[in-house]
Parts: structure tokens; sequence; C-alpha cells
């Protein structure tokens, strides 16, 4: 019995249905599990008995929490992510004016780490056990044992006070301004990108070392096909399972930009989540965690769906 | 026939394949081998040796710093490294060196309690989910999916930002973080181990399902749950000095590497480097002894998983 694409697609997308319901439930409930409630939180803990029982009845605090859920996620599907008790602010035009940030920044960081990792980590497995090799994996190491911040830190010790070449803070859109805006992610994107490009080196390595020992290469050379057009082949097979690293890897780079753009001073999500966080916004802290975790669902699920869709070894089961 | 002849890296590994077959053999001598081939493995000693120096340093950090680590010396802040103070000095004029040794401290605790944590939990998750199979695993791996489904630091800040920064909260958040990992890498384990004929013995000869999973199958996962673990100490680092960078680990005067770099990223500008270099390459050499522990530990245990076998 063989799989179809439409068939694997749609089995997908409902495990990926009730993972989100969960996702959401777990940060509703967590919200709701601040000692004293969000009442307290916003009145503090010298608020009378009455305010607070005032406050709780204006937000429906009162009600069951799954009540309380479903209100808020009927109001998540019209686009309404609540209103901020702290600043007032509706949560979702704020997200909506940060969301762009954020993914340009993440973005930033998937260019930069794939730019590096795929020639590193062929070149890394080509030429087995030479200096190319060396360099590739001791990059894979440190890659991966460097906090990120840390190296935005010594990027920022090394080009805003030494060299003066790139901006080390604050942001400009690459969408009102390409050249401009495309500066100041340089900076942010390396930062980001380093341990994803080192992950990606080690895992294409690896997988690169194991396609070459194949007897299909053989066969192709013995065609008379060059070494060039081989080593095509071989990486079109490494690749599969690299889509996975690779697509997960995204995700992970969308919870790392939160620190990148505390780094940079980039006004995205990260900042207003940890802004929420340091004044106890739980309102929009919810708002801002649901729509990270959505987007990584996503993702996730758009990287099966392409894993499924690139190896077609997968279908016959 | 002519294949093997022509390629080194092959006859290598036919070598690997008959030491895996011999794995029958008294524990003793496994011990032995394994002692071996580790030591064979450079950079994991070398690891290892970062790590011995990390525990020393986190145990001792009252004898090793020269200074405690709350000593204010105000008319002495923000000096460069000297002999004196070989990191420099802070905004209050205390020694970075002597804060960064009591830094240790935290980086240690968060490093060991939290795959402890995480593997309390998850392991028997993964055993129970990859040895029943059907609903359970369903339901089981679902949970641990959505658990999944939060990017690590997201769901980090999430739990400590909600239940309070301490100590505490923040191992017990990252081991919730790191569970759905030793899950998997569990159930991965026990379903092929389940399979295997010493377990369908022990079940014909009435050995209880209980029994069969703590002595027939779990000592199979012991060193994916192994390597995982060295891993997670490494993130772990990585991550709680994250939180601490963003304002939410662990509160002050307690000095943590990352609540250092938060502070000492704000002199960048003005040129005072050593306030934020030194924490970084604190962190940067125990997070590497984990790695290189944890790769050496994966050649040696796992061979099938090694890139450079």
């Amino acid at each position: 019995m063989t799989t179809t694409m439409r068939e694997y697609a749609v089995k997908r997308l409902l495990w990926a249905v009730p993972v989100l319901a969960l996702v959401t439930f777990i940060v509703f409930g967590l919200v709701r599990l601040v000692p004293g409630g969000p009442a307290v939180v916003m009145l503090g803990t010298d608020a009378s008995p009455e305010q607070l029982e005032a406050v709780r009845t204006e937000l429906g605090l009162n009600q069951p929490v799954y009540v309380q859920y479903l209100d808020y996620m009927g109001g998540v599907f019209r686009g309404d992510f609540g209103r901020s008790y702290v600043n007032n602010q509706q949560v979702s035009a704020a997200i909506a004016s940060r969301l762009p940030t954020t993914l340009f920044v993440t973005l930033a960081g998937f260019v930069v780490s794939l730019t590096v990792a795929i020639p590193a980590g062929t070149l890394s497995a080509v030429k087995r056990g030479t200096k190319w090799d060396s360099v590739g994996l001791t990059f894979g190491l440190l890659g991966v044992s460097v906090p990120n911040f840390w190296l935005g830190i010594v990027l920022l010790l090394t080009f805003g006070v030494t060299y003066d070449l790139l901006p080390v803070a604050g942001y400009v859109s690459p969408l009102s301004d390409p050249v401009e805006g495309l500066r100041y992610l340089i900076l942010p994107g390396v930062t980001l990108g380093t341990a994803m490009a080192a992950i990606v080196t080690r895992m294409l390595r690896s997988e690169l070392l194991e396609e070459l020992q194949g007897d299909y290469l053989d066969a192709i050379r013995m065609k008379g096909v060059s070494e060039t057009r081989t080593l095509v082949h071989a990486m079109k097979n490494a690749f599969i399972p690299v889509v996975t690293v690779i697509g997960m890897q995204f995700g992970y780079l969308l919870g790392g930009s939160i620190i990148i753009e505390v780094v940079f001073s980039i006004p995205g999500m990260g900042r207003l989540l940890v802004n929420a966080i340091t004044s106890r916004d739980y309102i929009t802290l919810q708002g801002i965690v649901i729509v990270y975790t959505t987007f990584f669902v996503v993702v996730n699920l758009v990287v099966d769906l392409t894993y499924f869709h690139l190896n077609p070894r997968l279908r016959g089961q | 026939m002519a294949g093997r002849t022509d390629t080194g890296g092959e006859s290598g590994g036919e070598g690997d394949r008959e030491t895996a077959s011999r794995a029958d053999r008294p524990a003793v001598r496994r011990a032995r081998r394994f002692a071996r081939r580790f030591r064979r493995n450079r950079l994991a000693t070398v690891g290892l040796l970062i790590l011995v120096v990390f525990l020393v340093v986190a145990v001792f950090p009252g004898q090793i710093a020269p200074q405690p680590y709350d000593a204010t010396d105000v008319p002495d802040r923000l000096e460069g490294p000297s002999l004196e103070n070989p990191m420099g000095t802070d905004r209050y004029g205390r020694d970075v060196f002597s804060r960064v040794v009591f830094g240790a401290r935290v980086a240690f605790q968060v490093a060991v309690l939290t795959p402890l944590v995480a593997m309390v939990v998850g392991v028997p998750i993964g055993l129970l989910a990859g040895y029943y199979g059907g609903l359970l695993d369903d339901a089981l791996m679902r949970v641990m999916d959505s658990i999944f489904a939060f990017p690590t630091i997201l769901l980090g800040l999430t739990l400590v930002a909600v239940f309070g920064q301490s100590l505490t909260n923040i191992v017990l958040a990252l081991g919730v973080v790191f569970i759905p990992q030793f899950a998997r890498i569990t159930r991965g384990s026990a379903l092929s181990v389940a399979e295997e004929n010493h377990v369908k013995v022990a079940r014909s000869l009435g050995a209880s399902d209980a029994r069969i999973l703590a002595l027939h199958v779990f000592p199979f996962c012991l060193s994916a749950i192994l390597v995982q673990a060295t891993i997670t100490a490494a993130l772990a680092i990585i991550l709680e000095s994250s939180l601490s960078f963003l304002g939410v680990g662990v509160p002050p005067p307690r000095p943590s590497w990352g609540g250092m770099l938060r502070v000492g990223k704000g002199f960048v500008s003005s040129g005072e480097w050593w306030y934020s270099v030194f924490p970084g390459l604190a962190i940067v050499f125990s997070v590497l002894g984990f790695n290189l522990l944890g790769d050496g530990l994966r050649s040696v245990l796992d061979p099938r998983t090694d890139p450079d076998r």
C-alpha cells in the first residue's frame, strides 16, 4: 500500500491540530497559575478584596478555566488577543507591528547559517582527514559551545567600538531601505546563525560521508559521469535527512531571535516578550507565546511535508 | 570483494562490527574496553579534564577566589585586568575573577540537576511508550510533542516568569524543557530492544512487565540516555545563562555568568571589555567540556552514530 502526498498531508495536519490546542491550553493555564492570579498582579498585593473582585468579574476570571479558554481562543481566531492591562494596548496590534521585524531577524540567521554550513559541511566530507576537515570539525564543535548572546557581545566589541564598520544597534526595515536594512541585519544574522551553521555542518558532513560510500556512486562513475556530478548525486541524497534538521533549527532560530533582539536593541517580538515578562504583563505574554509556538508548529509541519515529498522511500510505508 | 580491498575505511568498519558482536562478555572486560577506547579519544579526555577543573572550582570557590564575590571597592571600580585583579573589576569594584569563580557554582548545579530532572520524568515515559506502543504510545508522545512545540528558550522564559526566579525554579523549568528529548531517545531504544530475544525469553519465563522494563529493557537504553545527558548539560548551561542575561535567571547578589554578562553588556560601548569577555569565556569552556565529553561518549558507546568511526 502506498501513501500519497495528500493522505500524508491530511494525517499530519490532523496531528498538528491537537498539538496546537494543547500548546495554547498549556500557555493559558500557566498564566493562570501565577501566584495570586492576574488580578493581584494588576492591582498589587494591597488592593482591597472588593477591587480584586471587580477586576476578576471584568476580566471573566471567575468563570471556569475552560470557559475562559474557549472565550480567549474564540477571540484569537478573530485576531483578538485581548488588551494589555499594563499599558492598555491591543496585544494583536503590538504583535502585528513587531512580527515582521522578528521574521527578518530569523531569516537573516537562517540565510547566514546555510551559506556557511552547506559549503563547510560538503568540503569537510569530501576532503575528509585534511586541514579543511579539521576546520569544519572545529567549527562544528565551537559553534555549538559559544552562547549566541555572548558571540553578539563580542561582535559588538569588535565592530561597534573598534572598527565602526557595521551598525551595532537598532533596526531599519529592509522593505523600506534594502541596503541600510541589510547592513543592520548582518551582525544579528551572524550571531543568530552560527550555532545552527555548526549543527548543520556536522550533520551534512556525516550524512555525506555515509552517502559517499554508496555503491550506486561507483555505478554512476563507471558510466563516465564526472566527479563533480557524482558528488551532486550524493549530496541530493545526503540532504534528505538534513532538511529535517534545518527545519527544526528554523524554529530554534525563532526562539533565539528573542535574545538577539535584546543584544542588538532590535524592536521585535522578543523585546516585547521580555518587557512583558519584566512588567508582569501576562495577557501580552500569553499572546506572544502563542504566536511563537504556532509559527514553530507550522514550520515543523511544512518541514515534515517537504521531507515526505523529497524522500520517495517513505511513500511505500 | 574487489570493493572491500580498495577502501581502507571499510575494513575499519568491519573490525568495529566484530567487537560489537562480542558485547555479551563479562562486565569487567567491557568496562576495561570502554576505558581504553575512551582514553584513545583525545578530545573526550580534554573534555573530561575541563569538567574536573569545573567541578573543583564549583565545589571550592572560596578557596580559589582571592576575594569574596560581594566585596566592593568603589574607588577601584571598572579597572582593567591587572596583577591584583586578573580579570578586572566591575561597576562596584568587585573582582571579576572572584565572581567568575563563584559563578561556576550556579552553572554546575544547573548542568547536573537539569538532566536529572528531565531524566526522572522523560525516561519512564519513553520506556512505557516504546514498550507498550499503541494508544499509550500515541497519547504520551502527543503530550511530548506539545512540550517540544515550544522553542526551548521560550518555554524556559515562560515557566520562570510564571513561577518566579530562583535556582530551584530554573532547574525545574529547564528540566521540563528537556523531558521530551529523553522520552524520545528512550522510546527509540526501548522500541528496538523490546523486539529482541532476551526480552521475549524473559516474558515467556513469566517475568512481570515492570521487571522486564527495569532489568531487560532499561539497561540497554542507558548509553543513549547518557550521551543525551551530557548534551543536555551543555545546553542547560547555555539556557540558564541566556535566562540570566535576559534578567529572569538566578537573582542577584549570587553571581551567575549570564547575569554578569547582562550588566557587562552595558559597558561594551564605553570600552570595558573585560566585564563581558571573561564570564563569557567561562561559559564557553564549561559548555565545551560537556560537548567534548558527549562526543567522546557517543563514539565509544554507540559507534554506529559516530561519523568518525
